[in-house]
């Protein structure tokens, strides 16, 4: 160290050119090491983030002029086809808030149950809870459709069993978005109960040995010493589902492909059809309505942040 | 889910009287959740075994009583392109991980590690992009494509994929913990910049590296969105868009869909399996969404 | 220079690049080598990489096709005035002259993009693809040609669209005509009028060249008119005693013999009077919602009138099979291709309104069916729906290559390809003198009463936001009248910017 510090105060002292192998000698592996990563993210995302902002307020065309028309595309997009836009951006909130609850209750709920079970018995649930989690979502979806099936589908069987009427799960506009909701809640939240069940496994036995010696029961301890203490996990759960659930597209585009009147139209479906719109003339509002997305996003996360913010840490 | 809640509120409060009747309704819970979870999985391999004729009778069957590997006859001879779709799976998704592997653990050790003016600025950068949504770059990107005429080239899907900057901040922290010591040690015996790395931080950070690249490979190899949209002759699809496809195609054939689609996700449910225990570390990493 | 070593050849780069990169980490594990500490060896491995890249890129575009389906007649479903006289069997046959031979001079491949093509598909379409490709190559041994099969949805189109634009990877494609307009005005369709001969011009039915022609020039060769016929389920009337009707007869039959048909079987099987598709690329179901005289747009293509009470009535036609009569399926309206195909297969659907080109696989399939004009409404006169199927080629700076791809489509919209090829036209043909086989040749009589999608540019935007409304109205969620009123004002702003 002192004979790069040493170096360092001789190269000061030189021309330009030593200035300079003293500063690759110092600095130049940090800088090779970050290097092809840094490449490879300024071009394919800094990049294009930036460009999707331009492109935003530009009428563009490929391999032609592109005029820039300020705000015209963020119009267009609540304005044109009698404000599907508006409905999507009605369909996903609805989706996320009622997904996002469901899914951290049950995590909540089923990371609980699991928690005093011995160790094999934990890795074994995570593991089944976990296992839909790695297949594809068009996969789930495809299943999905076909359990939803009007005549054919296992869900109006089991509706049979019971004596009630087929439900007409993905073709009736007021069902469609509940039917999608379903799957997804469904859908056992394997990343929240994995998260969950480690934030619980930390909190130090103590706690609760005290609170046992003061006569609280299961509940109270629940209550009162594992929800607090997994905060901040739940925080960073709640912001994990949220964004999650806000880019919502391969399992409506795979159950409900030409949409249910517009009941199931979500902000990525709608950007995506402006993306493929035959005309190639849509690509300034589907920047425009991803940079919507974006800020709904982004502002959300920072409520949650505010709302949930914690100072506890164990 | 609520009434488990109630129950386990009422029983709680007797637990110490009534410590059977508790355990019972807490493993009947989890073997109901336990069945829901695996339920899909299971009719997916299930209906992928069924002749097309059986699939569509009502009532169903919940056992595979008819089984026949007829479906997966039909695939490969009527699919021909379903072995070019798995190939294309596997280029793409080793691609991209070995990037992420390699040069995330770099970049990690340098910003974890090493000082270097603009090191908090690219950091930030890095940062400040995670809770961008992939869709801001879709038009930018598809454009970039478009240009250079990369439709249907397997690059358009994995140079983007290289740029998941996640790994980078997964390592980060990770390799912060390792302690500074162990780098002066190798100094001083003589190895290089590089050679640290490679002996030293590369080994230590093999827990970070297990989850780093399992969610990788993962979350790649079941990517649709992007390479739907780039992808567009059958034989360069990846195994997501070729089944979006078998399924959105003219095929009355639901049986040949299944098969599809149950043979699209085994190897990554025999992987889980596998390493089922380095998933679930790499998930308390945080090293996955959603 | 087969493209399937060509693909071999860069999964082996993509390992040796991989290997390379291993290399390169044993290098960096050498302690102490003075090699490794004067080259920053991390940074190297980029750019190998990247060179890499250039290469494989090349590579991974490929070999034959696959995908996606959807039967002609998806395409055809666009489509503007009557094709009046489209096709029958008018005679000649016999003066089919050869159009299979490109005197063009060109050697090399060209890349044939079909709608709803898949490869491996059993589809009779599929066959008649493959054959008279197969044919076009053995007359003419210098040039390939490549299959691609796209779907008939948006992103199907918009795929071709940016294929045409980037200027590579597409010589000839299929595509409906009101698909066409779009093209033509960013400049991605060549004009025909050179390559158009005058028995060309004897032959093709002349109100097709209204449908391709813009600015004076003709913009593509026009294959077939799949109109929307009534597919009758007849194993399901022999099973309830029902008399099949013949065309011409009314709504009110229509709705009489749905009911009849629409019925539980003893083994719980419910078989469902009528269906048909409803999708924004689509105009499966407007026969009857025409029935009462209402069109979607003035006669010069300058208003909507889609809110006009003739068809109010007409959608009220529709909407009242699933609400009032309740012949239809439960997922009527949302129903997939797949799904009716099933059901029609299955002898679980008596009546399906679908343009010609699925009558291949149902005839595939066995099925014992027949298809009449769907029925009439309060005009008393006989109307369909449909498209025109266009076969285009895009501007290329290589002449010979140009006219290779116009002589590639001049044959496959020739009568020659249905002689030697029989049943390759899966829709009566846009010449006169091409005649179509059975099934097909049972639209023949419905074409002529077919209103056909308009080549206008904007006819894409309108139809989608038409299509909801449609949906809604058939769930029973909005009006008839609702339904057709709400897409007015943008349509019609829509049609004055144009």
């Amino acid at each position: 160290m002192a004979r790069a510090e040493l170096k360092k105060a001789r190269a000061q002292n030189f021309g330009f050119g030593q200035r300079v192998t003293g500063f690759i000698r110092k600095y130049g592996w940090g800088y090779a090491f970050v290097l092809p990563s840094m490449l490879v993210f300024t071009v394919f995302t800094l990049i294009p983030v930036a460009w999707a902002f331009i492109i935003s307020f530009q009428d563009f065309r490929l391999r032609r002029d592109s005029p820039w028309v300020g705000f015209q595309n963020y119009i267009d997009a609540f304005t044109t086809q009698n404000g599907v836009f508006a409905e999507a951006i009605r369909n996903t909130v609805y989706y996320t808030a009622l997904t996002v609850t469901a899914n951290i209750f049950i995590a909540l709920i089923i990371a609980s149950l699991i928690q005093p079970l011995n160790k094999y018995a934990q890795t074994f649930f995570r593991a089944a809870y976990y296992l839909p989690a790695v297949t594809s979502a068009v996969i789930i979806a495809v299943i999905w459709r076909w359990m939803f099936n009007t005549q054919w589908g296992f869900l109006n069987y089991l509706l049979s069993l019971v004596g009630q009427k087929p439900v007409r799960w993905l073709s009736d506009p007021d069902i469609a978005l509940n039917s999608v909701v379903l799957s997804t809640v469904l859908t056992v939240p394997a990343t929240g109960i994995v998260l969950f069940s480690a934030a619980m496994g930390s909190i130090p036995k103590d706690y609760y040995e005290a609170a046992e010696i003061e006569g609280a029961g299961p509940v109270r301890k629940w209550w009162s010493i594992t929800l607090p203490l997994i905060k901040a996990t739940t925080l960073y759960v709640v912001v994990l589902y949220t964004i999650a659930s806000f880019e919502v597209f391969e399992k409506v585009y795979v159950m409900v492909p030409s949409g249910v009147g517009n009941s199931t139209q979500t902000i990525v479906t709608q950007i995506y059809q402006k993306v493929f719109n035959p005309s190639l003339s849509q690509f300034g509002v589907a920047s425009a309505q991803a940079i919507i997305l974006f800020l709904i996003i982004a502002s959300i996360s920072v409520i949650q942040f505010r709302f949930l913010k914690t100072d506890v840490e164990y | 889910m609520a009434a488990n809640a109630a129950i386990r509120q009422t029983t709680n409060r007797s637990a110490k009287r009534k410590p059977y009747l508790w355990r019972i309704l807490l493993w009947v819970t989890l073997a109901i959740t336990t069945a829901i979870s695996l339920w899909p999985m299971y009719w997916l391999f299930m209906t992928s075994i069924t002749p097309t004729r059986e699939i569509i009778k009502t009532p169903p069957d919940l056992l595979p009583i008819n089984a026949s590997f007829e479906n997966f006859q039909r695939l490969f001879s009527q699919t021909k392109d379903y072995w070019s779709w798995a190939i294309n799976s596997v280029i793409i998704t080793l691609s991209i991980t070995f990037f992420h592997i390699f040069f995330d653990t770099l970049a990690g050790y340098a910003f974890a590690k090493k000082k270097f003016p603009g090191r908090t600025l690219f950091f930030w950068l890095i940062l400040s992009t995670i809770m961008i949504p992939p869709h801001v770059t879709l038009v930018p990107l598809y454009v970039v494509v478009q240009t250079f005429n990369l439709r249907d080239s397997l690059w358009a899907v994995i140079l983007p994929g290289w740029s998941y900057v996640f790994g980078i901040f997964l390592m980060r922290q990770f390799i912060q913990t390792i302690p500074t010591e162990l780098e002066e040690a190798g100094r001083i015996d003589g190895c290089s910049e590089p050679g640290i790395f490679w002996n030293i931080i590369l080994p230590l950070s093999k827990p970070a590296i297990a989850a780093l690249s399992i969610f990788t490979f993962v979350r790649f190899w079941n990517d649709y969105l992007w390479p739907s949209m780039v992808l567009i002759k059958s034989p360069s699809f990846t195994l997501p868009v070729g089944v979006a496809n078998l399924q959105s195609e003219f095929s009355t054939d639901y049986g040949l869909i299944f098969s599809g689609a149950a043979l699209a996700a085994l190897p990554m449910i025999v992987f889980f399996l596998l390493f089922s225990r380095y998933f679930l570390d790499g998930v308390r990493m945080g090293a996955l969404k959603g | 220079m087969s493209e399937k070593s060509n693909k071999k050849l860069s999964r082996r780069k993509f390992v040796a690049l991989t290997g390379g990169a291993l290399v390169t980490g044993g290098i960096l594990a050498a302690c102490g080598d003075p090699t490794a500490t004067t080259v920053p060896v991390a940074t190297t491995a980029a750019p190998a990489a990247t060179t890499a890249s250039a290469t494989t890129a090349a590579a991974s575009a490929t070999t034959a096709v696959a995908t996606t389906a959807a039967s002609a007649t998806t395409a055809a479903a666009s489509a503007t005035t009557a094709a009046a006289g489209a096709t029958t069997a008018a005679g000649g046959a016999a003066t089919v002259g050869n159009f299979i031979n490109s005197k063009s001079g060109y050697k090399g491949s060209l890349v044939y993009w079909v709608l709803g093509y898949a490869p491996g598909s059993t589809s009779g379409f599929n066959k008649s693809s493959d054959a008279a490709v197969a044919a076009f190559t053995k007359a003419n041994p210098d040039i390939k040609v490549e299959i691609i099969g796209y779907t008939a949805d948006q992103a199907g189109f918009a795929k071709v669209a940016n294929a045409v634009q980037a200027g590579s990877g597409v010589d000839v494609f299929r595509i409906p005509n009101d698909s066409l307009p779009t093209l033509i005005a960013q400049g991605l369709v060549a004009p025909i009028d050179e390559y158009l001969t005058a028995d060309d011009k004897a032959d093709i039915l002349p109100n097709l060249f209204d449908l391709v022609r813009f600015d004076n020039k003709l913009y593509a060769w026009p294959l077939w008119v799949p109109p929307v016929g009534l597919y009758l389920n007849l194993d399901v009337f022999k099973e309830r005693g029902v008399e099949p009707p013949k065309s011409g007869f009314t709504y009110e039959e229509f709705v009489d013999i749905a009911k009849k048909l629409t019925f539980k079987r003893a083994n719980g099987e419910q078989v469902y009077g009528y269906s048909a598709l409803i999708d924004p690329g689509l105009v499966d179901t407007w026969p009857i919602i025409f029935s009462d005289g209402g069109r979607p747009l003035s006669a010069d293509n300058t208003k909507y009138t889609f809110n006009s009470p003739e068809a109010i009535s007409g959608l009220k036609k529709l909407t009242d099979l699933a609400l009032v009569h309740k012949v239809t399926p439960p997922d009527f309206g949302t129903q997939k291709q797949d799904d009716i195909l099933t059901a029609m297969k299955g002898k679980l659907q008596a009546m399906w309104t679908r343009p010609s080109g699925d009558s291949s696989v149902l005839k595939t399939a066995g099925l014992n069916f027949d298809v009449i004009q769907p029925p009439i409404g309060k005009t008393g006169k006989a109307v369909s729906a449909g498209g025109v199927g266009l076969i285009a080629v895009p501007p290329s700076k290589d002449k010979a290559k140009q006219q290779a791809g116009m002589d590639l489509a001049r044959y496959l919209t020739s009568p020659q390809t249905e002689k030697e090829i029989p049943g390759y036209y899966l829709a009566p043909g846009a010449r006169k003198s091409v005649t179509v086989v059975e099934p097909y040749s049972k639209f023949t009589p419905i074409a002529p009463t077919a209103w056909i999608t308009p080549s206008l540019a904007v006819w894409p935007d309108i139809r989608t936001l038409i299509h909801p409304n449609l949906q809604n109205a058939v769930f029973g969620k909005i009006s008839a009248e609702e339904a057709l009123g709400k897409p007015a004002d943008e349509v019609n702003k829509l049609l004055a910017k144009k």
